[in-house]
């Protein structure tokens, strides 16, 4: 008997042309949140639904609390939110229908907890699902998936469609669940949504998974590009002897890597005449990719 | 065995469907029941006459002496043959097929509910439409009768008759049902759910016009019902009652095992 709530051991379902998922192992211990990152079409959708029991592992096996997620999903869904990754609801009812619907389908008696977060998320529930915008519907989704107050969570880019101020709201909601000890997984394809909620984070690339790593060590080793535009050639001439990292220069724009040395690069670059500085978002394998190609050169 | 909520939710997503073709069958078993007048009777040889294959192709090839059989042979020929399969297929294909091509299927799964006890609601929901179908048009039929034309209907061999008819629809309905069990998505479930009874109507109405092509009589589902055989007082149509209950029981058994097995991806 293993201590962690969630347990994925060597998953592998295999769609043919290199789809599906391979090899997928991970555990999650309660009260963690895992941030599950990857690419549109990496198989973050196949490895969740295997948890929520709607396919079957070709091989490997996939247990929740302990129980088969294929065989007792009707057990484990006791205690488990789930949001999808595409809303889909039954949509002839209106949100206030659904919310009621899914509430006594699942038994649920009080609704406190469904009022409050409707609120919260400022939903207008009296609308038809059909003609709820994307966003309406992923609130729609959150409220369902919350409203039994789950121990654990899955949930499927939860934020798609979210307006900022929302994902603020959604996130610092996740936190707070966290707290109670909530064991949440978490899917998105985007970095910052992850570092703000999970303490570990898997990422995955055509359907295996390329690294795990908690988002402290991330952090830690997490390199930087700047990009400065330059007045002058000859400053450009002079700074590359400097010992910072270079990775492009196109005319006047040099784009450098900064690590750990973020005051070195500020003190050097005090010396030069320059005209901007702009921060390049890095994408998430920039990330991963630093951090695993500082460690282990392949 | 079943989710009440669930079985509520599913008959107020059909019911609509559902009245509007009582309300169609209420019409037409009135109209009918009002024709059997010598004049129109008349009316309908002579058009036997003029068109025998066209007639017989529709099942109207008996001699309409009597109330009930006038009966059978116009509406137990067509209308309710194909009026409760066109509901059956529609209602068989959104209560599982739709549910998987939508995704709503992943809100019904992400709940402590059984997949069997998902199947075996919209099951039963199938069933209680047809069941109420062929129950209404049953009580329209006496009822109508009744009134224009007092004792004539011999109101035992018509519920004989009913029930032979609930149970073959219930048989059809599993064939509808199995398809949108096993398709994934709603277009192949109505391929094989309307595909094959319909195609099988069609085979009957060539096999009812006599001749050469009376041995399509084995090809088609529609051998089952046997009303005149039943009103002529013979035995083998009970035989086809007994075939298609065990038949019907199989199709459902084997569904819910497919279900309970099948990968969805939604």
């Amino acid at each position: 008997m293993s201590k962690s709530i969630i347990k994925i051991k060597n998953l592998t379902k295999d769609y043919g042309n290199n789809k599906g998922v391979f090899d997928i192992s991970f555990e999650i211990p309660k009260g963690e949140v895992f941030g599950f990152l990857g690419p549109n079409g990496a198989g973050k959708t196949t490895t969740i639904r295997h948890l929520m029991g709607f396919i079957k592992p070709d091989y490997g096996e996939c247990y929740i609390n302990n129980c088969d997620c294929f065989t007792s999903s009707d057990k484990i869904q006791e205690t488990l939110g789930y949001i999808p990754g595409e809303g889909a609801f039954i949509n002839d009812m209106t949100g206030t229908e659904f919310i009621d619907f899914m509430a006594k389908y699942r038994g649920l008696k009080n609704l406190n907890k469904a009022d409050e977060l409707i609120k919260r998320f400022e939903l207008d529930s009296n609308t038809k699902i059909k003609k709820m915008s994307k966003g309406m519907k992923q609130k729609l989704g959150i409220i369902v998936a919350f409203m039994h107050d789950p121990d654990i969570l899955i949930l499927d880019e939860p934020t798609s469609g979210l307006d900022p101020l929302m994902q603020n709201i959604f996130i610092k909601m996740i936190n707070e669940e966290k707290k109670k000890g909530k064991t949440i997984l978490i899917s998105s394809h985007i970095f910052e949504e992850i570092e703000r909620t999970a303490d570990k984070v898997a990422i995955i690339k055509n359907g295996r998974i390329v690294a795990i790593n908690s988002i402290k060590n991330l952090k830690k080793n997490q390199s930087r590009k700047f990009t400065i535009t330059f007045n002058n050639q000859k400053d450009i001439e002079n700074i590359q002897k400097a010992k910072i990292e270079i990775t492009d220069i196109i005319d006047n724009k040099v784009t450098f890597l900064i690590r750990n040395n973020i005051k070195e690069f500020i003190k050097i670059l005090n010396k030069y005449d320059i005209i901007d500085i702009d921060e390049e978002k890095q994408s998430l394998e920039d990330i991963f990719m630093n951090f695993y190609g500082g460690e282990n050169n392949d | 065995m079943i989710n009440l909520p669930l079985f509520k939710q599913s008959i107020k997503s059909n019911y609509k469907l559902v009245l509007i073709f009582l309300a169609v069958l209420t019409l037409y078993i009135a109209i009918i029941v009002s024709m059997y007048e010598p004049e129109a009777l008349k009316m309908m040889e002579s058009f036997a006459e003029t068109m025998p294959e066209l007639m017989a192709m529709f099942g109207m090839n008996m001699e309409v002496a009597t109330l009930t059989g006038f009966l059978i042979t116009y509406l137990y020929g067509f209308l309710f043959l194909i009026m409760p399969l066109i509901v059956t297929i529609i209602v068989a294909n959104r209560l599982i097929a739709a549910h998987v091509d939508k995704g709503s299927m992943a809100c019904l799964l992400s709940s402590p509910n059984k997949r069997k006890t998902i199947i075996l609601t919209q099951m039963q929901v199938l069933n209680l439409i047809i069941f109420a179908i062929i129950a209404y048009s049953t009580i329209i039929t006496i009822i109508s009768s009744e009134i224009v034309f007092p004792g004539e209907i011999e109101i035992v061999k018509l519920m004989l008759i009913n029930l032979s008819l609930l149970t073959f629809h219930i048989f059809l309905g599993s064939i509808c049902f199995i398809a949108s069990t096993i398709a994934n998505e709603t277009k192949y479930s109505l391929m094989f759910g309307a595909g094959i009874p319909l195609l099988s109507f069609l085979i009957q109405m060539l096999a009812n016009m006599e001749g050469k092509l009376d041995i399509l009589k084995y090809f088609t589902l529609f051998s089952f019902f046997r009303p005149l055989a039943i009103l002529s007082g013979e035995k083998y149509p009970y035989i086809l009652l007994i075939i298609m209950i065990v038949i019907t029981i199989i199709i459902y058994t084997v569904s819910i095992k497919i279900f309970k097995n099948k990968d969805l991806s939604i």
